[in-house]
């Protein structure tokens, strides 16, 4: 039992006997008419009078006592004491409701005091707090380049008038241009978005606000569409400057859609975000916004007419040389063996993204540095070896199966489309080389699934990424599909129009 | 009677209500945890302190208004985290059963020390013995109301835990009016001007009376 319960517990059992013992001696409860008073006056057996603020309270001799209403005539009280009988003032009404309101006041201090206390304790600010936007300045001066994005190129050379532009928003304004007021980019996770978007403020030289948009997302509507307007307020002051928003689909999915419990908040947060941007160059500041998402396809038309986010940039997966080009920019002051060709590395690494790469040539390094460190070599000597990439890429490979797992459940499913009672033979070739043969179960947008067979065994399926795949050979689909039947499993359904 | 009387009634009633309530809510906590459920605990609920249990309006705005009912913050338990050795079901039946059981103890000691207070002279002694003697009204009360089989008291929680199966289908009917019957057992004695408290009422005043003399 801590102090505070105590200190509660102490405190309200004071307040609640004091309360007890104020409510027990409520004067006399017999009640006598004014004549009686008088008689018993006349007869001298009062002993004493209190006055109260609806009456007498009359206490005999003999110890009785009781209450006359509405005698409060002070010549009442003038006769009783003209004959000899002794006479108080009861309690003050006032002293009264001090005595109640002093712990009253009290309880609801303390109840106040504490209810504050547990709500910042939880973290629940004030609701000015809330309001704020959580956008975060990352330095007057983002270092970011151009040159540290691999691939890109067509985005870069777009997003290059923006550079220029923010510049010199005024030079420009005068030759009668209106700038972009939203970029949208679109990749796939891990392609250079965000990196792109401090480049271009790097590049610039602008104060670069970084938010992402599941941060606009509150319980209580309003707040979202108060944390945008507070975000351009801060952003203003800074002109000109990148606000750059990061998953914008959390807030920018297509109104009205969808199905499930109100969407009063997100829709509230992106009518304050489509206002924003209207009035971004209106008002006088020069702010572009970036934003960055990997399903275009979901957000709202109205984010993306002309005068919002008016310029859409597609980032794609890398392509080889680009690829090249990551690889080079993350192994930057790594000694390299002469043995290690980046060229044949990025041939080897199709569809990985940035991130990934990044990752690769970290964990090669580490291999590398590993070696030597351990044998108390010195951090100069640390050359990353082709081995080193070779091993990172085996472990890599040995992590696909892990989809199988991952996919079982959507497999499962969708597998049912394609009948089992009519393989596919197919022959894969995979991007590091090696070849698949098997019945082809399930082929969606991102991966296809296949049973190997080798020797007449089957092992056990695959799901391949598309990305992986280098090409498809499946020569016995006509062979196995007699004219009878067929390989489309809505063949047989006669269309059906209304 | 004055402005300032009356106010102090209602702190006399309020007063108790809120310690009995942060027992009983304590002792649902208290269950919990003896049965291996933490939830309680990790969410500050394990404790004595009223003004972790109270509940603004049901605590203490309704109470001070001299609405004769109210509510604490209900105690979360988690059936999964019980200990092994006990059923789901029997283990809410244990947590539910300790709210009112911790009344009916708070009662049983306010009759001690109402017992032992009643004949003082002194009106400090007389204040204590009011205290005591409402909260023994009070108490069994609160336990014998909380233990009416009426979703959400805890009387319903004991119902889950010991009806037959094959009762289990128009129960579950029943509670998904969710508040409705409640308020139907609420307010119905209220309009026939009798109430189902009114024995147990008579029943404690005359226990009361009898400790008095």
């Amino acid at each position: 039992m801590n102090r505070r319960t105590i200190a509660v517990w102490v405190a309200l059992i004071f307040v609640g006997v004091l309360a007890w013992t104020v409510l027990q001696d409520q004067g006399p409860d017999a009640r006598e008419t004014s004549e009686t008073f008088a008689t018993d006056v006349h007869e001298g057996i009062v002993e004493l009078v209190v006055i109260q603020d609806d009456g007498l309270d009359v206490y005999l001799s003999d110890g009785d006592s009781y209450s006359v209403d509405g005698l409060t005539d002070q010549r009442w009280v003038d006769f009783a004491q003209a004959s000899g009988v002794a006479v108080e003032e009861g309690d003050d009404p006032l002293l009264d409701i001090a005595i109640i309101a002093v712990p009253v006041l009290l309880i609801i201090l303390a109840l106040v005091w504490f209810g504050r206390r547990t709500m910042s304790a939880r973290g629940m600010g004030t609701f000015t707090e809330m309001r704020k936007s959580r956008a975060r300045l990352l330095g007057e001066t983002v270092h970011a380049r151009f040159d540290d994005v691999a691939g890109a190129d067509e985005a870069k050379l777009r997003l290059n008038d923006v550079v220029a532009w923010l510049g010199d928003p005024t030079r420009w304004r005068a030759s009668g241009v209106r700038m972009p007021r939203g970029v949208l980019m679109e990749g796939p996770p891990g392609c250079g978005k965000t990196l792109l978007a401090r480049a271009v403020a790097g590049e610039a030289g602008v104060p670069f606000f970084y938010v992402s948009g599941s941060e606009f997302v509150e319980m209580l509507v309003g707040v979202g569409a108060a944390r945008v307007r507070d975000m351009f307020e801060e952003a203003k002051k800074k002109a000109p400057a990148v606000i750059f928003i990061d998953e914008i689909d959390a807030i920018g999915r297509r109104r009205g859609s969808g199905v499930g419990p109100s969407h009063e908040e997100r829709e509230q947060t992106l009518n304050q975000l489509l206002v924003a941007l209207d009035g971004v160059e209106g008002r006088g500041g020069d702010i572009v916004v970036l934003a960055a998402t990997n399903r275009a396809d979901i957000l709202d038309p109205a984010l993306l007419r002309p005068g919002r986010f008016d310029l859409h940039l597609r980032i794609p997966a890398l392509s080889q040389e680009a690829r090249e080009v990551a690889l080079r920019i993350h192994l930057k002051g790594r000694t390299l063996d002469l043995g290690v060709d980046l060229a044949a590395l990025a041939r080897q690494t199709a569809g990985l993204s940035g991130a990934e790469l990044e990752n690769l040539a970290n964990e090669a390094t580490l291999k590398a540095a590993r070696r030597v460190l351990q044998e108390g070599g010195d951090a100069s000597t640390v050359r990353v070896m082709p081995a080193d990439f070779s091993e990172c890429l085996a472990e890599r490979a040995a992590r696909q199966p892990g989809f199988d797992r991952l996919d079982a459940a959507m497999v499962a499913s969708a597998s049912q489309l394609v009948r089992p009672d009519l393989p596919i033979p197919v022959q894969l070739t995979l991007v590091g080389g090696s070849e698949v043969t098997g019945r082809l179960l399930w082929v969606d947008a991102q991966f296809v699934k296949v049973a190997p067979q080798a020797d007449g065994e089957s092992g056990p399926a695959l799901v391949i990424p598309k990305m992986q795949v280098l090409s498809i050979a499946a020569d016995g689909v006509l062979e196995a599909a007699d004219p009878g039947t067929s390989t489309d499993p809505w063949a047989h359904q006669t269309p059906e129009l209304a | 009677m004055s402005l300032a009387l009356f106010a102090m009634e209602r702190v006399a009633w309020f007063v108790p209500l809120v310690l009995s309530l942060s027992v009983h809510e304590w002792a649902h906590a208290r269950a919990a945890a003896a049965l291996g459920d933490p939830t309680a605990e990790a969410k500050g609920r394990l404790t004595l302190d009223p003004l972790a249990h109270i509940d603004p309006v049901g605590t203490v705005v309704l109470p001070l208004l001299g609405v004769p009912f109210g509510w604490a913050k209900p105690v979360p338990v988690d059936p999964n985290r019980f200990r092994s050795s006990t059923t789901m079901r029997l283990g809410m039946l244990w947590v539910a059963l300790a709210g009112p059981a911790s009344n009916a103890v708070l009662a049983a000691l306010s009759l001690g020390v109402y017992a032992l207070t009643v004949g003082a002279t002194s009106r400090l002694g007389l204040g204590i013995a009011g205290a005591a003697g409402y909260m023994v009204i009070l108490n069994a009360l609160l336990a014998v109301f909380n233990l009416l089989p009426v979703f959400p008291l805890d009387g319903s929680r004991v119902v889950d835990g010991v009806l037959p199966d094959r009762f289990s289908g128009p129960w579950e009917r029943l509670k998904s009016y969710g508040m409705l019957p409640l308020g139907v057992v609420i307010v119905v004695p209220q309009v026939l001007g009798w109430s189902p408290f009114a024995p147990v009422m008579r029943l404690i005043q005359d226990l009361l009376g009898w400790v008095a003399v």
